[in-house]
């Protein structure tokens, strides 16, 4: 199952940002294992959310409102 | 104080009574103006009738109500009148409290359609600026409209499945109480789930009088008001409300204000291939980088070492050449010979007095000389 908290929006952004990283000069190569680490989980558990997840439908009682 | 029977009541208890019971009859009436439509105070009134039969209801509304109208209510127009009944006390008099005027009649309708829309777009609720964008991947959405209804279903069945969540908020989309419902919705979202990315405010089509809630300023000013952006999906394609014209996404149906969410998350299912492979593409550049600046340094060390063997080398060998040629024992085979005197080598004849000994240096033995001047 994939996570409930996971959001997919940050974790895109931050692949995004990581791969930005990459066209910076300089880039050390220790730092670039680690962003590289980091990235393919963020792929795999992104992946696992658009796979597995279900839309979750909730009707809001608007009455409660009104009987208070 | 009177004493009262259960069935015994003061007129204002009556009356008090009868109102409490009245208010149930939220309706909407239609019928035709009738005689003078009355301005006084902050109140107008005016008598509804029906064309066909003899029976006239008193109305009473505030003069907010007619203003929202755009267009001036007149004898012989006909409308929908939407509150309850009520008996003023004072009086005696029985009227009906309109909490909403509604106009019957395409002719009517497309007036005040054109009026109202010509009012808000002079007051920038249409401009672009003020649009929210819808944000992508969003996740917490607000469903305003009529539940279990096609337009419902239609957009709950399109929607991409990605663990989203939705909160639908039941209003009616037609009818007296449409406009105060839907307001209210949009109003509660944005006090009550900070966490609602979009909105969706949607209905099925129908004729330009049941989409009317959809043509309300009341409506029109609730939705500029959202701080949630509001994708709204009115009717069939060819509907067009100001509803539409105000928020900040035109959906041309329920099935289309799906789609609009559910596009960012098949391009992100997309989008996220792609990044997975620069990821990957971005690794292998920077390992074969790597690769390449260790061999090159390397290099570079190995060919400046080589280089400075070399020169160290060529030095040397001059070195060498210099010390050869400076050497005294090459001079003397060459027939040069070294004269001392004193222990010390005489480089001028200045150093020399007459009969003087001096000793020769030649390639193979030495000689002493004696001394002449001016020869």
């Amino acid at each position: 199952m994939a996570k409930q908290n996971f959001n997919f929006k940050k974790a895109f952004e931050e692949l995004e940002k990581i791969n930005e990283w990459f066209s910076g000069e300089d880039i050390d190569i220790d730092e670039a294992l680690e962003k590289f680490k980091r990235g393919t989980e963020l792929v795999k558990e992104a992946k696992k959310h658009l796979k597995e997840a279900e839309n979750k439908f909730t009707r809001i009682r608007k009455e409660l409102g009104e009987e208070e | 104080m009177i004493s009262t029977t259960p069935n015994e009541l003061t007129v204002s208890e009556f009356l008090k009574a009868l109102n409490m019971n009245l208010r149930r009859y939220r309706v909407l009436v239609t019928g035709e103006i009738t005689g003078r439509v009355n301005r006084r105070g902050a109140v107008t009134y005016f008598s509804l009738h029906d064309a066909e039969e003899e029976a006239v209801l008193q109305c009473m509304a505030f003069n907010s109500i007619l203003d929202r109208l755009g267009i001036e209510i007149r004898e012989g127009m006909a409308i929908k009148v939407g509150g309850y009944p009520e008996i003023w006390k004072r009086a005696g008099m029985f009227s009906f409290k309109v909490f909403e005027i509604l106009l019957t009649g395409e002719g009517e309708l497309k007036r005040q359609f054109e009026m109202l829309m010509k009012k808000l777009e002079a007051e920038g609720l249409f401009s672009p600026e003020h649009k929210v964008p819808i944000p992508n991947f969003a996740k917490h959405i607000g469903l305003i409209t009529a539940a279990d209804r096609e337009a419902m279903n239609d957009f709950i069945t399109h929607l991409a499945p990605h663990g989203l969540n939705i909160e639908l908020y039941d209003v009616r989309v037609e009818g007296a109480r449409a406009v105060e419902e839907i307001v209210e919705a949009i109003s509660w979202f944005n006090e009550n789930r900070p966490e609602i990315e979009v909105l969706v405010l949607t209905r099925g089509g129908g004729s330009l009088e049941s989409l009317q809630a959809f043509n309300s300023e009341l409506v029109a000013r609730a939705i500029f008001a959202s701080r949630i952006p509001i994708i709204c999906g009115v009717g069939h394609e060819r509907d067009v409300s100001i509803a539409d014209f105000v928020a900040d996404m035109r959906a041309s149906t329920p099935t289309h204000a799906a789609k609009i969410i559910s596009e960012s998350w098949e391009r992100g299912a997309l989008e996220l291939d792609q990044q997975a492979e620069r990821l990957s593409g971005n690794i292998r550049e920077r390992i074969t980088q790597a690769q390449f600046t260790i061999t090159t340094t390397l290099q570079q060390a190995h060919d400046s070492l080589q280089g400075r063997f070399a020169q160290l080398d060529r030095a040397l060998t001059e070195h060498m050449k210099k010390l050869m040629l400076g050497n005294p024992e090459l001079k003397l085979k060459q027939g040069y010979s070294i004269m001392r005197s004193h222990n010390a080598i005489i480089k001028s004849v200045a150093q020399l007095r007459e009969h003087d000994i001096v000793e020769a240096q030649f390639h193979h033995g030495k000689a002493k000389l004696q001394f002449q001047k001016g020869v």
